[in-house]
C-alpha cells in the first residue's frame, strides 16, 4: 500500500513539474531544434547568407547564417553600413523584443544548462544589476565604432580578427564553436599539422579566449544567465529596441499577495517585474523566457501590445 | 498601453523594413555570401586570422 503511494506521489510530483514548467519545456525544446538550425551543416543544411539577431559567431564552420552582431562589425570594417543587419535587429527587437535570446540563442541554452546545477544563486540587488547592463553597451559601441574606423582607413587595412570582428576576441560563442573546434578538430582539416603545433600557433589568444568562456560559464553558475545580462552585445542592441515591443508580459496585480516575490525569484535576467508596468514589462533586460509565468500563471501572461 | 511604446515600435519596424530594402538594394548580403558559399578549405583559410600565427602571436591590425 505505502509503495503505491510512493508511486502515485512520484507519479504526481512529475506530473506536477511538468504542468509548472510547461513553457520551460517548450521552450528548451525551441532552443534545441534551433540550435540543430542554426548549426544545421551538421545534419546536412544548406548555409543561408543571412544575419540572424543571435549570438551566433561568424567562421562557424557549421553554422547556416551569421549572428547578426558578427556581420554589422564585418560590414562596418569593409566601408559600407551594415542597413541590412540593422534592420533585422530593429524588426525583430520591435515585434518580439528580446524573445530571440530566450528561446533561439545557444549560448543562452549553454547558461540556461549551466544554470541547472544545483549551486545557491547569487541575488543581485536591482541597481547592481541595472548598472553590470552598461558592460554589453560598452562592448557593442566600441566594437562598432572601431570596425567603422576600420572601414574608413581602407584599402590600407590587413583583414584579421582584430579588423573584422574584434568582439571576436571575447566572445564565447565563437570559442566553442571556432576556436576550440578547429583545435580540437585540427587533425581532421587539410594539412599535416598537430594539435600542440596549433596551440603553438594560437599563441595567448587561445588561452585568452578559453579564459573568458571559462570565467563566464563558472559565472553562469552562480548568476543565471550572467552572459546575456551583462555582457552580450547583441543583446545591448536588441535591449535598445525591446523596451517597446509588441510582445510582452504582463501582470495582473489583483493576482498579487502581499510580500509575493515568485515571479521575480523566477526570472533568470533579474527583471523587477513587480516595478515594472503591470500593463506590459518595458525592460531591456526581459528576453520573454516566459519563468515568470510558469511561477505564476494566475498573474502573469504574454500579452501583444496593439 | 502607453502610446509612446506603440509609436516607438512602429518607428522602428517601418525603419527595420526601410533598412532591409536599402541594405537589399545595395547587396549587402554578398559581403557575406562570399563567405559562407565557402567550401570547407576556404573555411579553413579565411580562419586563418583568428587563429594567428607563430611568428606573429596575437594577429593585430596593422
Amino acid at each position: 500500500m505505502s509503495t503505491r503511494n510512493k508511486e502515485l506521489t512520484l507519479k504526481d510530483k512529475f506530473s506536477n513539474t511538468i504542468l509548472n514548467k510547461r513553457i520551460r519545456l517548450i521552450r528548451l525544446v525551441s532552443q534545441l531544434t534551433f540550435f540543430f538550425l542554426l548549426n544545421g551543416v551538421i545534419i546536412g543544411l544548406s548555409k543561408i547568407p543571412f544575419p540572424a539577431p543571435v549570438s551566433l559567431p561568424a567562421g562557424s564552420p557549421f553554422a547556416t547564417v551569421w549572428g547578426g552582431f558578427d556581420a554589422m562589425q564585418y560590414i562596418l570594417s569593409k566601408g559600407q553600413f551594415p542597413f541590412l543587419a540593422l534592420g533585422v535587429f530593429f524588426i525583430t527587437a520591435s515585434l518580439t523584443g528580446r524573445f530571440a535570446c530566450g528561446w533561439i540563442c545557444s549560448i543562452g541554452l549553454w547558461q540556461d544548462i549551466l544554470s541547472f546545477f544545483p549551486l545557491k544563486k547569487a541575488k543581485l540587488d536591482k541597481p547592481t544589476n541595472l548598472g553590470l547592463q552598461d558592460i554589453g553597451k560598452i562592448f557593442m559601441w566600441s566594437s562598432l565604432l572601431f570596425t567603422a574606423w576600420i572601414g574608413t582607413q581602407r584599402p590600407d587595412v590587413v583583414d584579421g580578427l582584430w579588423t573584422t570582428i574584434p568582439y571576436g576576441v571575447i566572445d564565447p560563442a565563437g570559442t566553442i564553436m571556432v576556436t576550440w573546434f578547429y583545435v580540437f578538430f585540427w587533425d581532421y582539416l587539410p594539412g599535416e599539422i598537430s594539435l600542440l603545433d596549433t596551440l603553438d600557433q594560437l599563441g595567448p589568444l587561445f588561452f585568452w579566449k578559453s579564459l573568458v568562456l571559462i570565467l563566464i560559464s563558472f559565472a553562469s553558475f552562480k548568476v543565471p544567465r550572467f552572459y546575456c545580462r551583462f555582457v552580450c552585445p547583441t543583446g545591448a542592441l536588441l535591449g535598445y529596441v525591446s523596451p517597446n515591443s509588441l510582445l510582452t508580459i504582463k501582470r495582473n496585480p489583483l493576482k498579487c499577495s502581499d510580500g509575493c516575490q515568485k515571479c521575480e525569484d523566477a526570472c533568470p535576467m533579474g527583471v523587477p517585474i513587480l516595478d515594472e508596468d503591470p500593463e506590459g514589462i518595458s525592460n531591456s533586460l526581459c528576453i520573454n523566457c516566459g519563468n515568470c509565468i510558469d511561477a505564476c500563471s494566475e498573474a502573469m501572461s504574454f500579452k501583444i501590445r496593439v | 498601453m502607453k502610446l509612446e511604446n506603440r509609436v516607438k515600435y512602429i518607428s522602428f519596424l517601418i525603419i527595420g523594413v526601410l533598412f532591409l530594402i536599402i541594405g537589399n538594394t545595395l547587396d549587402e548580403l554578398d559581403i557575406i555570401k562570399n563567405v559562407l558559399n565557402a567550401s570547407f578549405d576556404e573555411w579553413y583559410v579565411f580562419m586563418l586570422p583568428w587563429l594567428g600565427s607563430a611568428e606573429e602571436g596575437i594577429p593585430t591590425p596593422w
